[in-house]
């Protein structure tokens, strides 16, 4: 996992390569900072748009939504989504491969899995938002609304006459 | 952890992972609990179908009325007597162009202009309208051609999950077709499509080129269905052809259309139910003078992605329809439990809904001359078209953005509507 260190210094590596691109402070919840490359942190259509509105880009983007952890984890997709851009089919290749073994590591602890969703859709990161929906809906796809219930540990509300009536619109549909 | 793991899911991103789900997966998932009915209900095409009314699109033809050359009506409550429908958009009275409804999604409707080619897209909720270029495909001569025909090869989709609009013409030679033996099946080498608002990656504002695959082609009269996220058409021997509208990829439905018994003939792909439907018409042996219409419904998950096994299965008959002048109205023929025709010879702004019975074997039925849902006219001879609407008031004006100088080369003369640009 990157941290928040390691982070950076990828960033400024990067920021040597690419010379006039900005570094940008992101904070999590827990008042921890990670510096990202502009490229990296524009992954995020949300700080995309403050950025370009002359936002606060020197004194840093606060997430007080998003805990060190998960922006942690999203940070490291969006530094390999956004600080190369991929050419070559090799390229591609490693990119996709990047993504597959990124969401394997998330479907095996769910918990974290919707902590990183949430992010993603509270950032607007749309790649990673594809990801991990998708990984989701994955495992609902070939359940029984009963396995579903048991699977994300819901309640049971539905009245006998609410499912009468969506089996019957179901059959009409 | 007590509640479940879903809760603190905003319900945006709650709506992405519904949206993922093949659609046979999504309507079960009603039944997981209340907030998932409600969602699925409220955000996806299933819950908009159940929403929908049905869109009746009507063009004089004669020209000589006091009646606007095309107008577009919505019927909330197709019960018996009748009903007069609202109208929610016409083409203004006195103006020339002759237009045929392409589709419907999400509220907007898309015209074709006869002779011109141009499309054009309306919101009849805002008033909002905005012109796309013809496909280039479609040569100014073959521009003239009829309208069924012409429509016929184009249709207008959405894909739910990227949120992008679509227009797919489907350049098929229909005369080549009318000269094959093989009842109007053209060849198809490629898919045209134009893609509504690609705002900044520059590439959504012309018509592109898809190859389809070897061999590809396209019953030109049975039309271009566009049904979540894909567009669907008939291709020769029975084939089911789909264009994805997310990857841009022409592939064969892997499941046939079923063979057809010897004095039947296809009439038209159509949309029943919220899932792909073909109406196979025949005669009926002990009276010959009606027409049978058979619905068959393709079963299980989508094209694209990992899939559930999809089959034709037969849904229902309509029986007693007068061959001639009692017509099916393509290509939403079947609305809820009612099924709508059209009357040819009364020469009004009518449309005619009958109410599916179930049997006791299960199977539905839907006898002719039963309700009448009418808007009274005189005189003219009318095409009549149907749509499923659910009514929207997302602007159309974001997807002007990207082709200003599309829209100014394409000025819409003809027309008194004003052209929307932000």
């Amino acid at each position: 996992m990157a941290s928040g260190s390691g982070a950076a210094a990828a960033a400024a590596d990067a920021e040597e390569k690419e010379s006039g691109s900005r570094m940008i402070t992101l904070t999590s919840n827990e008042g921890k900072a990670f510096v990202v490359t502009e490229a990296s942190a524009r992954q995020s259509a949300t700080i995309r748009s403050m950025v370009d509105d002359g936002g606060c880009v020197d004194k840093g983007f606060p997430l007080p939504n998003v805990d060190s952890k998960t922006l942690a984890r999203v940070i490291q997709y969006s530094d390999e989504h956004g600080n190369k851009e991929p050419h070559t089919v090799d390229e591609r290749a490693a990119l996709a491969k990047f993504d597959r073994d990124f969401i394997a590591e998330l479907d095996a602890d769910k918990a974290f899995l919707y902590d990183v969703t949430m992010a993603a859709n509270y950032l607007h990161i749309q790649g990673l938002l594809a990801l991990t929906t998708q990984c989701v809906a994955d495992t609902i796809k070939g359940k029984t609304p009963e396995e579903i219930r048991t699977a994300f540990g819901i309640e049971y509300d539905l009245t006998a006459q609410d499912e009468k009536e969506i089996k019957e619109e179901d059959t009409h549909a | 952890m007590d509640d479940s793991i879903m809760d603190g899911l905003p319900t945006d991103a709650f709506v992405e992972i519904l949206l993922r789900l093949p659609p046979s997966a999504r309507r079960r998932s009603r039944l997981v609990c209340r907030r998932w009915r409600d969602v699925v209900d409220a955000r996806t095409p299933e819950g908009q179908s159940r929403r929908a009314k049905a869109l009746v699109f009507f063009l004089n033809r004669s020209g000589h009325s006091p009646e606007p050359r095309c107008s577009a009506h919505v019927f909330d409550d197709l019960s018996p007597p009748s009903s007069s429908g609202r109208e929610i958009w016409n083409s203004s009275t006195g103006t020339a162009a002759e237009l045929a409804m392409v589709g419907c999604c999400n509220g907007v409707i898309a015209l074709w202009e006869e002779g011109t080619g141009r499309l054009t897209l309306v919101n009849p909720s805002t008033g909002e309208t905005l012109a796309i270029p013809p496909p280039p495909r479609l040569p100014p001569k073959r521009r003239r051609r009829r309208t069924p025909l012409v429509v016929s090869c184009l249709s207008f989709g959405y894909h739910p999950i990227t949120g992008k609009y679509k227009i797919v013409h489907l350049p098929a030679d229909d005369a080549m077709a009318a000269a094959s033996s093989s009842s109007w099946c053209s060849p198809l080498d490629v898919v045209e499509v134009f893609t509504l608002g690609d705002v900044g990656v520059g590439n959504g504002a012309t018509w592109r080129e898809v190859a389809a695959p070897p061999g590809s082609s396209c019953h030109v009269r049975l039309g271009v269905v566009s049904l979540d996220g894909a567009a669907y058409w008939v291709a020769a021997d029975n084939a089911v052809m789909s264009f994805d509208l997310e990857h841009e990829r022409v592939a064969a439905v892997e499941a046939p259309l079923p063979a057809m018994p010897l004095g039947t003939w296809l009439g038209a792909l159509a949309v029943v139910g919220g899932r792909l439907g073909v109406a196979v018409m025949g005669c009926a042996d002990s009276y010959p003078t009606t027409t049978i219409v058979e619905v068959w419904v393709l079963e299980g998950g989508r094209s694209g992605d990992e899939e559930e096994q999809r089959t034709w299965a037969r849904r229902y008959s309509i029986q007693g329809l007068a061959p001639g002048w009692q017509r099916m109205v393509w290509p939403y023929f079947c609305h809820g439990e009612h099924v709508l025709t059209t009357d040819v010879r009364t020469r009004r702004r009518s449309a005619h809904a009958h109410r599916l019975h179930r049997l006791r074997d299960g199977s539905r039925l839907a006898l002719a001359h039963l309700a009448t849902a009418d808007t009274a006219a005189a005189a003219p001879m009318y095409d009549v078209q149907a749509f499923p609407y659910v009514g929207t008031t997302e602007p159309l004006g974001e997807y002007a953005v990207s082709d200003a100088s599309g829209l100014s080369r394409y000025p819409y003369k003809n027309m008194l509507l004003s052209l929307f640009l932000e």
